[in-house]
């Protein structure tokens, strides 16, 4: 039972993903945007919270979802290296707990580069959720430009 | 030669010296140690000697004195092998750290003599070995405070009491600091439309409140640059030993203050320069007789502020710079021609010594990272947004002075909208604001050469960029100032600065000069290299600060674009900016022909050795100061099968290398040969263009030479790069 691991969840489109716990810092509403022009698609722009500059990086377009996106999104904005990532997701879940016995990899059929980011799949009574491996879209965002 | 040393200079000069009292003591008394001796001495060592920097630099020359003794004894307890310290030495230690206690109150009062009248005149205690024993659990040494009880209620109450802070919650409070600037800015936005008198009160208040917080503020960010200039006492006090030179250095404005993030970024460069100085410029002592100087040379290091800026100077009064010299140097290696060099102004011969490759070809070494050159020293003090200059007379002294902003957090900008954008541009880079005319009249006004736009303006022509259409802005819906504008035939430009030229960016609307706060980007956009920065607008929405020499880059204008306009321009016989961007650098790549690319995106030229490279997956990789250089050989650009070469097998064979640079992204180019440096003045041929990555051809007296576009070489290899990873992958 001590093991158990925390995940907040959120979806985009029909599908449900989930995120460790330890790399959110917050969540927020949707906010005013600065569009940083010239930069790829996934970079919805620039955030200002609370004094603190976030970049809103657009999850939909990360994972390839083709779904509409919502008017009303939310953010989980997560820190790293002294810089804020606010991804940009259409809903916020709950924050769940996981027994690592429910944690498997993710099958073959999800495509490649979704798979690059989802290393995880957790399996809940009623419910499939991919785990968005937070540190694989860091590293995403840093080498692509 | 110490004139005028401030308060604020000797409290912190007191307080650092207490910490390093208190932790060399502790250090030495705790039990069970928690170091081994060795390293303990070296410690100790180490604190002592910036003890005595410090106190040199204060003119605190008894306390400088006493710390030099020690020094001296450590040094030898230093070079014993196989140490081990005794109670004895512990005891020698300690009592010559209380002689430097001693002489730091001495000193403390000396100068501050009405604080200490009537105290009875301390006497020094005398060094008792044996007072002090190995774990004694008080770390403080009691000595001279106790001795003087009378003066003490009054130095309680001293103002000049410091405490050390963390950085990162000054960076804090700092970035709290500017939210609270803009909450100020929309409470009083918002009182304008209100009638309450009260609320009108208090929103004044509150703005003048914030104002003064806010410069205070700024103030925690400030640091003598003492703290770096200071520590050149010991660099140069070694080269004088290893350049068997005699050098005195003279420090001069210890106490100008500069922002902290700022001197970190300065002491590299700063470093460079005075070994420079000391290397090149000053003269062996019978040199200097020879010439009819004082044996012993003088370096000096200035610093003070002016003009809201903060310049820093050192100046050697040594052989200076020879032009010949210079000038044979840089033919050498291919920067400039020898027909060029007859036409060169004195300062244009001195700023050669700036020029990326100047001082490289042969230094190999600079891949292990031993040193840089001032071209490195150039483009780090201008990444922070400040210029190097260079002043020389032959046989008399040499000047390098460098201009740096006061601080990076908070810089005057200007706000300009395109569609419905903000920008930022830092008024360090903007020249000239102008309302041009469309309709063809007047000295200022757009015209057009081939097809491009250019903005003429009196008796010049720049090369412009349409701000809404280079960034894609999405259109105002209401245009109304810039609708308004274009119809009555004029457009806002802004023309500014970049390395390679000035140029003009028109805008829709310009908004608002005023000091903003400057975020940096982070790792994710910073790679875009359009943007030097973001900031907060007074409504408290983001706004990205346009880097305009990423903005040229990435509107080709570095090179395309200002070529083709300075064609006509040459014409018409006007003068042009600069003439580096016609210059192309000649290679040979074992594939038939030569090629050349512009040598403005020639970072450096390299030698390496395949033995000092490594792999990441299937591309070889160089660790080039600090960076992974991916490196590809010539023929890869085409595809193409990899030509043979000579002595491909043998690990310690040099390949030249080009380091190529567009946009900020650098790949190695191993080519076989650096041939030459061309100037080519005549337009490109482009009837035979068999790859994209081609832009042209040129015909010289040599035969033809294939001219490459850097940006789809670069673009082309990048690809490959990351699809080797993939596949890898």
């Amino acid at each position: 039972m001590s093991k158990a691991l925390q995940y907040t969840t959120f979806s985009i489109g029909h599908d449900q993903y989930a995120i460790e716990v330890g790399h959110v810092q917050e969540i927020t509403r949707s906010f005013n945007v600065t569009p940083v022009r010239l930069s790829p698609p996934y970079i919805k722009g620039l955030v200002n919270l609370r004094g603190q500059l976030s970049v809103a990086v657009d999850v939909r377009t990360l994972v390839q979802d083709k779904s509409e996106a919502t008017p009303d999104w939310m953010s989980i904005v997560c820190r790293r290296e002294e810089s804020l990532v606010s991804l940009v997701v259409d809903r916020i879940g709950d924050v769940i707990e996981v027994q690592p016995e429910q944690i498997v990899p993710p099958p073959e059929s999800i495509g490649k580069s979704k798979s690059a980011l989802v290393t995880e799949v957790i399996k809940t009574e009623d419910r499939l959720i991919s785990v968005l491996n937070f540190n694989h879209v860091w590293r995403e965002l840093c080498q692509k430009l | 030669m110490i004139t005028k040393i401030s308060d604020a200079a000797i409290s912190e000069f007191i307080a650092e010296s207490e910490e390093i009292v208190e932790r060399v003591v502790l250090s030495l008394t705790e039990s069970p140690r928690k170091k081994s001796d060795s390293e303990l001495i070296r410690n100790i060592y180490r604190d002592i000697h910036t003890q005595k920097g410090a106190a040199q630099l204060v003119g605190a020359s008894r306390v400088g004195e006493r710390a030099h003794q020690l020094e001296e004894r450590l040094e030898s307890l230093k070079k014993t092998t196989d140490l081990k310290i005794q109670q004895a030495h512990i005891d020698e230690i300690l009592s010559t750290m209380d002689l430097i206690v001693f002489e730091l109150k001495e000193f403390q009062q000396s100068r501050n003599p009405s604080r200490s009248s009537g105290a009875p005149d301390p006497i020094p205690p005398t060094p008792a070995p044996n007072r002090m024993t190995a774990g004694t659990a008080s770390p403080a040494p009691a000595v001279p405070s106790s001795d003087e009880p009378s003066s003490s209620p009054e130095q309680a109450g001293e103002p000049s009491g410091t405490i050390r802070v963390a950085i990162p919650l000054l960076d804090r409070l700092m970035s709290l600091m500017s939210e609270m600037v803009l909450i100020r800015n929309q409470v009083l936005q918002y009182s304008h439309s209100s009638d309450d008198i009260n609320f009108l009160n208090l929103s004044q208040r509150l703005d003048v409140i914030t104002a003064s917080l806010q410069n205070e503020m700024m103030k925690t960010r400030m640091q003598p640059i003492g703290s770096i200039i200071g520590k050149f006492h010991r660099v140069v006090r070694d080269l004088e030993q290893s350049l068997k030179k005699e050098i005195h250095l003279n420090l001069i404005g210890s106490e100008t203050e500069l922002d902290r993030s700022l001197l970190e970024l300065i002491k590299d460069p700063l470093n460079h320069i005075v070994r420079n100085s000391c290397d090149h410029g000053i003269e062996t002592p019978e040199e200097r007789a020879a010439a009819g100087k004082p044996r012993k040379g003088t370096l000096t290091i200035k610093a003070f502020h002016e003009g809201g800026q903060f310049f820093i100077e050192v100046l050697d009064d040594g052989r200076g710079l020879n032009r010949d010299r210079l000038i044979e140097k840089a033919i050498e290696k291919g920067i400039i021609r020898s027909e060029q060099a007859k036409s060169m102004s004195e300062k244009e011969v001195c700023r050669l010594i700036f020029h990326p490759g100047f001082s490289t070809a042969k230094a190999v070494s600079n891949i292990s990272g031993r040193g840089v050159g001032m071209d490195v020293v150039k483009s780090n003090i201008e990444k922070i947004g400040g210029s190097v200059d260079l002043d020389s007379v032959s046989g008399k002294y040499t000047k390098v002075s460098l201009k740096i902003p006061l601080t990076l957090a908070i810089v005057p900008a200007l706000t300009v909208r395109a569609g419905k954008d903000r920008f930022a541009i830092p008024q360090a880079r903007l020249i000239e604001l102008a309302l041009a005319r469309t309709d063809g009249q007047g000295e200022i006004r757009l015209d057009s050469i081939q097809g491009k736009e250019v903005l003429r303006i009196r008796d010049k022509l720049l090369s412009l960029v349409r701000l809404n259409e280079i960034m894609k802005t999405s259109d105002l819906s209401d245009q109304a100032t810039g609708h308004e504008l274009a119809l009555s035939g004029a457009q806002y430009v802004a023309i500014v600065n970049a390395d390679c030229a000035a140029y003009a960016i028109v805008v829709d609307e310009i908004l608002d000069t005023t000091d903003i706060v400057v975020k940096p980007l982070g790792r994710i956009l910073k790679s875009l290299n359009l943007y030097s920065g973001a900031t907060i607008l007074g409504d408290g929405q983001a706004a990205l600060i346009l880097d305009t020499n990423g903005l040229a880059n990435h509107a080709n204008l570095a090179e395309s674009n200002l070529n083709k306009a300075r064609d006509p321009l040459a014409e018409a016989g006007l003068q042009t900016a600069s003439q580096t961007s016609k210059d192309y650098l000649v290679f040979t790549t074992g594939l038939k022909g030569r090629f050349a690319l512009p040598l403005l995106n020639v970072h450096r030229l390299e030698e390496i050795q395949d033995g000092q490279l490594e792999y990441s997956r299937n591309t070889r990789v160089l660790n080039y100061r600090g960076e992974i250089l991916p490196i590809f050989h010539a023929h890869e650009i085409f595809g193409g099968q990899r030509p043979e070469m000579n002595g491909d097998q043998d690990l310690n064979k040099r390949l030249p290398m080009i380091v190529l640079e567009v946009s900020s992204r650098r790949i190695g180019l191993e080519v076989q040969r650096i041939e030459d440096v061309i100037s080519i003045d005549t337009r490109l041929q482009s009837n035979v263009i068999d790859h994209p990555s081609i832009r042209g051809n040129v015909i010289t007296g040599n035969g033809v030479i294939v001219i490459l576009d850097e940006q789809k070489v670069i673009k082309v290899l990048n690809e490959k790069f990351i699809r080797s990873q993939e596949l890898a992958s």
